[in-house]
């Protein structure tokens, strides 16, 4: 059977059982269109090749995850991560990706100044426009969960990534992960002020009960307490008209099973949430 | 700012922090030996030593209750078990009256099993908060909503900011309401700052100390002691010190590594850490 068209997958879904060939031979095999890649895998299969593979796969490549830190306070390693983060652009650019995944990192260690990272982080940002605007490639931030607010990101509500992009105009763009956004409850408002703005909407679940703080407990659509359907309709009603994208990290569960019966189990979920055309 | 550098009396013990080891008699005792001002008791401890023997307990030690914890869990399926929520309220309120607490804090809830509508939830705590208002003013008893970090929306308190609390407050009046804030709950929000000053010193009811560790392996129990993670306490106590507030800092330490250690020991580093870092 083959996928429904809105359903993508992001490669971080089954990053534990298939290497990088596997995984664009396995999404094609199952008719998925869509990916947002891990820049590590491309990286290490290399970028010509990746290139080759993905296009003859038949797929389309969304996001690349993900920039390097971007706030740093060292000097020197600031100068090396906005290299790196330029590479990645063109790397976003060679796979026609749309967006370059910006999650931030957060406090360096020792750290308790969550302003100042933010602060660096919006700094970093605005000198890596100029490139991502000229290559084409929009910067896309996102949002993630308050808990991976100390290492894993600082923008920590949509309403504060949006705020970002106001401020740093063309070139910026969100990623809208149900998971890290559910609980907000400016979320309705945040969705309808980033009309525009959303280049990707991502897909997993809250599961009530879930055990990890570093965000590897996800669950499968349906499995958990978020509305999908709900947030989907008001990331469409934005104008947005892209994938919904399958982003399932669970250290104890899917990453653990064949990603074919994950894949599939997914696709069946998202025609029961969405409808059989979603 | 006030210098606690050599106080001992505005600290005051949660007995989470110590709930595996001591029963409240221990409590008191304890907090008495190592000179802390106050005590705020969790009604499971009350219970077990019988209200009227924790009053008198807790009334000759001469300790202040900067808190009774907790009321709330509002939500429920049917309309059997909001009203069952109410009543265990009443009897909380009841409690805090015999027991002489500055606020009765309240964990507001989740979503009921099964439920994904987390706007329906919110809207039952405002009702429920709403209902029990009307017997908490006559008995004198301020309620305290505590905004629970984010990663509780689910299944403890669909109240996880503090623009949020204070939007209830908006609603429902601030005779009798008011906010308990707990860093560890709130630090990473950028609207912070913001909202403590709009809370201001009449609504900041109470306001509880602990630390954010990286990593943090558990969701739950795997609370710092104030010195040992990333949140800046000391900029927060000055924010909340900014707007008036002068009541005591309430040390509430969810953690079975801590629940392992010699409470005294314990009560020793809360002292040390109270002088030195909050």
């Amino acid at each position: 059977m083959s996928a429904p068209a809105a359903f993508a997958i992001h490669q971080g879904t089954t990053e534990r059982q298939w290497n990088f060939v596997e995984s664009i031979e396995g999404y094609a095999r199952h008719g998925i269109r869509a990916v947002t890649v891990r820049r590590s895998l491309v990286e290490e299969h290399g970028l010509a090749q990746a290139a080759r593979l993905i296009s003859d796969a038949g797929l389309k490549v969304l996001g690349v995850s993900r920039c390097a830190s971007l706030t740093e306070e060292d000097p020197s390693r600031i100068a090396l991560n906005h290299e790196e983060n330029r590479r990645a652009i063109a790397l976003t650019a060679e796979l026609n990706g749309t967006n370059l995944a910006m999650i931030s990192s957060s406090l360096p260690e020792g750290s308790r100044d969550l302003a100042g990272a933010r602060a660096r982080a919006r700094d970093a940002l605005a000198r890596l426009l100029p490139e991502a605007r000229a290559a084409g490639v929009t910067l896309g931030l996102e949002t993630i969960h308050p808990m991976r607010a100390a290492r894993g990101c600082v923008w920590n509500t949509l309403g504060h990534a949006n705020a970002v992009c106001e401020e740093l105009g063309a070139g910026t763009g969100l990623i809208v992960d149900s998971y890290h956004v559910w609980w907000d409850p400016n979320l309705d408002a945040a969705i309808e002020a980033s009309a525009g703005r959303i280049v990707s909407f991502q897909i997993s679940d809250w599961l009530r009960d879930t055990q990890s703080a570093a965000g590897a407990d996800r669950g499968m659509p349906g499995d958990g307490v978020i509305d999908l359907r709900r947030m989907r309709d008001l990331v469409r009603a934005t104008g947005f008209d892209g994938f919904d994208e399958l982003e399932l990290f669970s250290e104890r569960n899917w990453w653990q099973r064949d990603p074919n019966e994950v894949i599939e189990v997914a696709m069946a979920r998202h025609r029961e949430i969405f409808g059989e055309d979603g | 700012m006030r210098d606690l550098s050599d106080d001992k009396s505005l600290l005051s013990l949660n007995t989470a922090t110590v709930r595996e080891q001591w029963n409240l008699r221990e409590m008191v005792e304890g907090c008495l030996r190592h000179g802390i001002g106050g005590i705020s008791p969790w009604r499971d401890k009350v219970q077990e030593c019988g209200v009227d023997e924790a009053a008198r307990l807790i009334a000759d030690s001469g300790l202040a209750v900067s808190g009774l914890c907790r009321g709330g869990m509002f939500p429920a399926a049917d309309a059997a078990g909001r009203r069952a929520a109410l009543d265990d309220n009443r009897r909380a309120v009841d409690e805090a009256v015999a027991l002489g607490a500055e606020c009765l804090v309240l964990v507001v809830g989740g979503l009921p099993d099964g439920s994904r509508d987390i706007a329906g939830a919110r809207q039952q705590v405002e009702d429920g908060i709403g209902a029990l208002l009307e017997y908490s003013r006559p008995a004198g008893v301020p309620l305290a909503i505590e905004p629970l970090h984010p990663m509780y929306a689910a299944d403890r308190a669909c109240i996880n900011t503090m623009a949020q609390a204070n939007d209830v407050c908006d609603v429902l009046g601030d005779d009798g309401l008011g906010i308990a804030l707990d860093v560890y709950h709130v630090w990473w929000d950028p609207d912070l700052a913001a909202e403590i000053t709009r809370a201001g010193k009449e609504r900041i009811l109470a306001f509880h100390v602990c630390d954010w560790l990286v990593p943090t392996n558990d969701l739950l129990l795997d609370r710092g002691m104030p010195g040992d993670g990333v949140i800046d306490i000391r900029g927060i106590r000055g924010l909340v010190e900014g707007v008036g507030y002068d009541g005591h800092c309430e040390v509430e330490i969810l953690s079975t590594r801590w629940w392992a250690e010699d409470p005294n020991l314990i009560m020793q580093t809360l002292i040390e850490r109270h002088q030195s870092v909050v």
